[in-house]
């Protein structure tokens, strides 16, 4: 890997860090960064621009461990059902969103 | 937001990030398993967030940093539901229902692992 790239994914990764910052709500960023992803990963892009997007930008805009702290603090409450009820509506609301992100940048080009 | 946490958010990010893409594109040959480098990747950050939660970090603001920061750029979300778009779109049904399993079981049992092993101690 370039010197030149890695500043980029760098770049890509404070400014991913700020946004995620900026709109603190957990369940709204990973609804927007599926949705995104979905949308680019169909796109042909360059081998370079597809490390700086899903390895730095969305890989730091969304966050695997504010999800499990989700999970820790309605598990915390000793409420078992709303758990799993939680845990499979958010995985299965990404993974549909991914898709509509998918089938839209298909029918697109 | 003053600019000592600023430079804390920013260093922890980059951290984060460069231990994240090492894990990922090196640790293949290692571990011998059928558990993907993205997993391995959040159950690492579960078992920090557990350390974390048992030094109840909400009241420290150097510790909130550190969860923001560091945390939220190693571990990723998009890849892991990127992982189960994959194995929908190539019709892999039974290895897409233990992949979902096996990521919420490992990823709580770390979380635990972490949480127990401060209070303990």
């Amino acid at each position: 890997m370039k010197i030149n790239n890695f500043i980029y994914i760098v770049l890509a990764a404070y400014l991913a860090t700020f946004l995620r910052l900026i709109i603190n709500n957990n369940f709204f960023i990973s609804i927007i960064g599926s949705f995104l992803v979905g949308f680019f990963i169909n796109k042909r892009l360059s081998y370079s621009i597809e490390k700086i997007l899903l390895s730095g930008f969305f890989s730091c805009f969304t966050s695997f461990s504010g999800f499990i702290y989700f999970l820790y603090k309605i598990l915390n409450q000793g409420d078992w059902i709303k758990f799993i009820i939680f845990f499979n509506l958010i995985i299965i609301v990404n993974l549909f969103t991914m898709f509509v992100g998918f089938w839209i940048s298909r029918k697109i080009t | 937001m003053d600019s000592i946490s600023i430079i804390i958010l920013l260093f922890g990010s980059t951290f984060g990030l460069i231990l994240r893409i090492y894990i990922q594109n090196n640790f293949k040959k290692i571990i011998g398993f059928d558990i993907q480098n993205t997993s391995i990747v959040n159950f690492l950050s579960s078992f920090f967030l557990g350390i974390l939660v048992s030094l109840n970090f909400t009241n420290n603001e150097i510790l909130v940093l550190f969860y923001s920061g560091f945390l939220g750029c190693f571990s990723t979300f998009s890849s892991f539901i990127y992982q189960l778009f994959n194995l929908f779109k190539k019709r892999k049904f039974l290895r897409l229902f233990f992949h979902y399993i096996e990521v919420i079981i490992f990823s709580f049992l770390f979380f635990y692992l972490g949480y127990f092993l401060f209070i303990f101690f």
